[in-house]
């Protein structure tokens, strides 16, 4: 890699570690340039699973079925929410999270880089493929139908090969990756998995251990490129060897939950790709965990003189909590996932029924990973916006104590309240209460922060641009995505509601409404600092209201959907529930046309926008004391901390980082 | 990226924090099965053989002894005692992995009879919950103590070599404390398979 | 491996030995410790997982402390 002789950061799109462009395409342990990794690949995703929601909301136009039903029981439609569900959850919300956790907290808490930067990068790339994984489902077991696709498949192998192997002697990292990208494609569409499937995950678990190990802790920067290309090479002679798939083509259409015994099936709605997209959840999962313990020691390990506990800012609080969540709760689900394939495909039994196993286990277990998952997903966004506040009403956060400690009892709380998603299941009435209380409960943390938001602007100058805008939005849509979940945690009514467009609407309030709100605005809000230059505001404001406008058509009638009795998860619907789908669907296009302003913003901007000043918003944080972009090690020189994250009103003058020096490559440190 | 020299005390610390965030993880992974367990088997369980079960158990309790030995031994300079415990420790770990894949996966692997005087294993996979309970608990953990012999064979080759001394020799406790990781799954897997709960017919 | 050297003295030949020792009498009583709670859960067979529960605990605070000194994750020294 490529560490020496920086002229100074350029602004635009080649910044920090990455001097050049190929930087953003090999192994590459800036966090910096991870950050940057994590943030495009997700926003690709989030693209695809846009284009997923709006397929099922065409769908949903009309009371039949449009798009065709040629596999029978419904096939397409299935599979459409199901690859919309799983690509939005773990391609685009815990990834992009990850973007800016791998971005922000170290520069937070005045660290040069992760307490383990292979390992970090190692975590991308781990993701990287299971993305791979996931997306080939899409494609598997066709090619015997189709020669177009065999040839293509063929090509890709070839040309992949090519590139890879070249990219490598050569060094041209760029080549590589695209190579093995290719490479994989190609090799997943030949590949239907078959029962040397269940090999293969040992192999890629064995592997990805392996790419802890070499690239943790003997690597040079391209070793866990060589890695993957290996790993991949080794699956590509697996399937050469492995004979011929279960013969059924297509994604996977067991819904994002995947329950047995459909999953567990081998049948048109459980085809090849389910088999695909449980190794693919497996993988993603490692990606978390190794990414959560790099973050949790950073935090321990790494801040700077003065930065205690109490002065972290909240972002790093979340991520923290987040962490914890990730350890405790996904290698769960990957334990389980093992499971399941194994039962699909030795023949083994642990959750039909039929054979003697026990579906309810799956739920049980899913769910201890899933409900924790759904904060996994929105903490951190949580934390986006408690910066955002703060900084742009110049108060200092009202209740700093509780917000950090209530993020610690969410996570708490977390892992005691899965059962809320089981209570049509069948469980004793003992456990029912004792679930819809402990999620009630959970109910009073969340509100802790919200009162403490609105606390924070109260009487505060408050700047309206788009994060601030945005931040509003998440508090406005939080809150009813909240209140609608506090109504599903009581059974009586959960009895009536369950499984029902209720649901659908609550859940896009807290991840489109929370999350993805939060997220849009951190894009805008912390812009200037990845970037050095200035997004455009009007286009900025314009993204809002479309958005806003167009979030609360699509889902909105949703609840009254729930509420006439439409069931989720069905493509043909009676036909008295079409005006209001048509209103939804309506909502939905315009909140598609809404990504357009923000895309267009974060690509003119980047190389066309003002330049920006290395403290735009005038925050007191870390990460606002270093120049934008900040150098390569973040801040010239260890920063030491004096006061709190967001102490406005105590006379402490935010440094305004416009004349901080151009960014000098900071001298190797004399012998001691 | 970093070029700051992070000392070397610091750097184990950090190590050894990641290194139990990560035991974390697998406690949570191991954990799942042991749910598996109890909710598909409750208090019965399968004929296994109790003779081979007690001395596999006996076989990786005194490898983790001898791991300890040796950890301690290259911690304090003693490379021959160092090289003498840690190959014990290699052998005993080859010996319980064999033990586990003659007396528990005998039935997969086409064995028949006794191996030293002892019955082979006669449960398959594919014996209802009973077989893939097995198979998946065992397999899980004879993977892990897989990864421990390689491990233990790397940390032997760069304790010869000179790589581990007493000021520095993170790599060989972080092959003990994984080692030991290995056998505390085991003193939970051991009751859970053999001891816990009334025999079955499991066919 | 790191030129940096640490300002901690390296202990002469005999204490070193002398603490090695001690460590290794620690360590067999340790053994012993679990090699009876083993004997003790493999007599118990069939009886109620919580005592054989209480007995792997019991097991695991051994090893736990002892054999993986998790004091060390918290405390600055080495072991
Ligand atoms: C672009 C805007 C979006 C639209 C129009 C949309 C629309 C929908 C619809 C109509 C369904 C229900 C399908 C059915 O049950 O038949 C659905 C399911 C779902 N959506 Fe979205 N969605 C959007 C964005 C998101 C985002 C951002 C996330 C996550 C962060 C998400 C996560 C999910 C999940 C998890 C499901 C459940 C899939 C399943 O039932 O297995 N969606 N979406
Ligand atoms: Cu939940």
């Amino acid at each position: 890699m490529s560490a020496h002789a920086h002229d100074g950061p350029r602004k635009g799109m080649i910044l920090h570690g990455g001097t050049k462009l190929s930087d953003y395409f090999i192994f590459n342990t800036d966090h910096k340039v991870i950050g940057i990794q994590y943030f495009i690949t997700s926003v690709f995703f989030f693209m695809i699973g846009g284009a997923l929601a709006m397929l099922i909301r065409a769908e949903l136009l009309t009371p039949n079925s449009d798009l065709g039903n040629y596999l029978g029981d419904g096939y397409e439609y299935n599979s459409l929410f199901t690859m919309h569900g799983s690509v939005m959850i773990f391609l685009w919300v815990i990834p992009i999270l990850a973007a800016f956790a791998n971005y922000l907290l170290p520069i937070q808490v005045g660290a040069d880089d992760m307490a383990f930067p292979k390992l970090n990068a190692t975590s991308y790339w781990t993701y990287f493929l299971g993305s791979v994984v996931m997306m080939a489902a899409f494609f598997v077991g066709r090619p015997a139908e189709q020669p177009l696709l065999w040839n293509i498949a063929v090509a890709l192998v070839a040309i992949g090969t090519i590139m890879m192997l070249f990219g490598t002697f050569r060094v041209v990292g760029w080549m590589q990756m695209v190579g093995i990208s290719l490479l994989s494609m190609g090799v997943f569409i030949l590949w239907g998995p078959t029962a040397a499937a269940g090999n293969i995950t040992i192999l890629l678990t064995v592997l990805t251990v392996l790419m802890f190990v070499i690239g943790g802790r003997f690597g040079t920067e391209r070793t866990s490129a060589y890695v993957l290309g290996c790993s991949l090479l080794i699956l590509a002679l697996c399937n050469l060897l492995g004979g011929a798939s279960l013969g059924i083509p297509g994604a996977a259409a067991g819904g994002w939950t995947a329950y047995p015994p459909l999953s567990a099936s081998q049948t048109a709605n459980a085809p090849d790709g389910q088999t695909l997209w449980i190794i693919a959840v497996y993988i993603l999962g490692m990606a978390s965990q190794l990414g959560a313990i790099n973050m949790i020691v950073t935090v321990a390990r790494m801040r700077a003189p003065g930065l205690t506990m109490g002065r972290l800012p909240l972002f790093v609080w979340t991520v923290l909590a987040q962490s914890i969540l990730v350890i405790g709760g996904t290698p769960v689900l990957g334990g389980t996932g093992l499971a399941l394939l194994f039962e699909r495909l030795y023949g083994m039994t642990f959750f039909t029924p039929a054979d003697g196993g026990s579906a309810l286990t799956y739920q049980h277990l899913f769910w201890f990973y899933s409900h924790p998952a759904v904060y996994i997903m929105v903490l951190p966004a949580m934390g986006l916006i408690s910066e955002i506040f703060p900084i742009l009403s110049k108060k200092p956060v009202f209740g700093y104590k509780a917000i950090a400690g209530s993020s610690m009892g969410i996570t708490f709380f977390g892992f005691l309240v899965w059962g809320h998603h089981m209570f049509t299941s069948g469980m004793s009435p003992w456990l029912l209460m004792s679930f819809m209380l402990g999620s009630m409960a959970i109910g009073v943390p969340t509100g802790i922060k919200i009162f403490n938001w609105i606390a924070t602007l109260w009487g505060g100058k408050i700047t309206i641009n788009s994060p601030m805008l945005f931040a509003l939005g998440f508090l406005a849509m939080f809150v009813i995505g909240g209140v609608s979940g506090i109504m599903l945690a009581a059974v009586p009514f959960d009895l009536h509601v369950h499984d029902t467009y209720f649901v659908v609407a609550h859940f896009h309030y807290v991840l489109f409404g929370g999350t993805v709100f939060g997220v849009y605005g951190a894009t805008y809000f912390w812009f200037p600092k990845v970037t050095g230059r200035m997004y455009n505001e009007p286009l900025g404001i314009i993204h809002w209201v479309l958005n806003f406008v167009g979030f609360n058509l699509a889902f909105l009638p949703m609840h009254w959907l729930g509420m006439m009795g439409m069931a989720r998860r069905i493509g043909v619907y009676p036909e008295e529930f079409q005006y209001v789908n048509q209103l939804s669907s309506f909502g939905a296009f315009l909140l598609g046309i809404a990504a357009v302003p923000w895309l267009i913003n974060l690509v003119w901007s980047a190389y066309r926008g003002k330049e920006a000043v290395g403290n735009p918003w005038g925050g007191l944080s870390l990460e606002w004391q270093t120049s934008s972009p900040p150098p390569i090690e973040n801040f010239p020189e260890v920063p030491t901390v004096t006061h709190g994250p967001y102490d406005y009103g105590k006379g402490i003058k935010p440094p305004i980082v416009e004349e901080l020096p151009a960014f000098q490559p900071i001298p190797a440190p004399a012998a001691d | 990226m970093s070029s700051h020299a992070i000392p070397l005390k610091e750097a184990t610390i950090r190590n050894r924090q990641g290194l139990w965030l990560f035991f974390l993880t697998e406690v949570f992974l191991f954990g799942s099965f042991f749910v598996l367990r109890f909710s598909l088997w409750g208090d019965t369980r399968p004929e296994l053989e109790q003779t081979a079960g007690l001395i596999a158990t006996f076989v990786l309790l005194v490898s983790s002894l001898a791991m300890n030995r040796a950890e301690v031994a290259i911690a304090h300079g003693d490379k021959t005692k160092f090289r003498n415990n840690i190959l014990v420790t290699f052998v005993l770990g080859a010996i319980f992995l064999g033990m586990i894949l003659v007396y528990e996966w005998g039935a997969l692997l086409g064995l028949h009879g006794e191996v030293l005087g002892i019955p082979v294993g006669h449960i398959l996979p594919g014996d209802g919950v009973y077989g893939s309970v097995l198979y998946l608990m065992t397999g899980a953990h004879a993977l892990h103590v897989l990864g421990g012999l390689v491990f233990i064979a790397i940390t032997l080759f760069k304790g010869m070599r000179g790589d581990l001394t007493v000021k520095d020799h993170f790599f060989a406790e972080a092959c003990a404390l994984y080692w030991h990781f290995v056998d505390l799954v085991w003193v939970f897997f051991y009751p859970a398979l053999y001891l816990i709960g009334h025999v079955v017919d499991i066919h | 491996m790191s030129e940096e050297q640490h300002e901690t003295v390296t202990p002469d030949a005999e204490t070193l030995a002398a603490r090695l020792q001690e460590k290794l009498t620690q360590g067999i009583y340790v053994f012993l410790g679990l090699a009876a709670l083993t004997l003790l859960e493999a007599g118990l067979v069939g009886s109620s997982t919580i005592v054989m529960m209480l007995v792997g605990i019991a097991k695991a605070a051994l090893i736990i402390n002892y054999f993986m000194h998790i004091s060390s994750v918290w405390s600055e020294d080495d072991h």
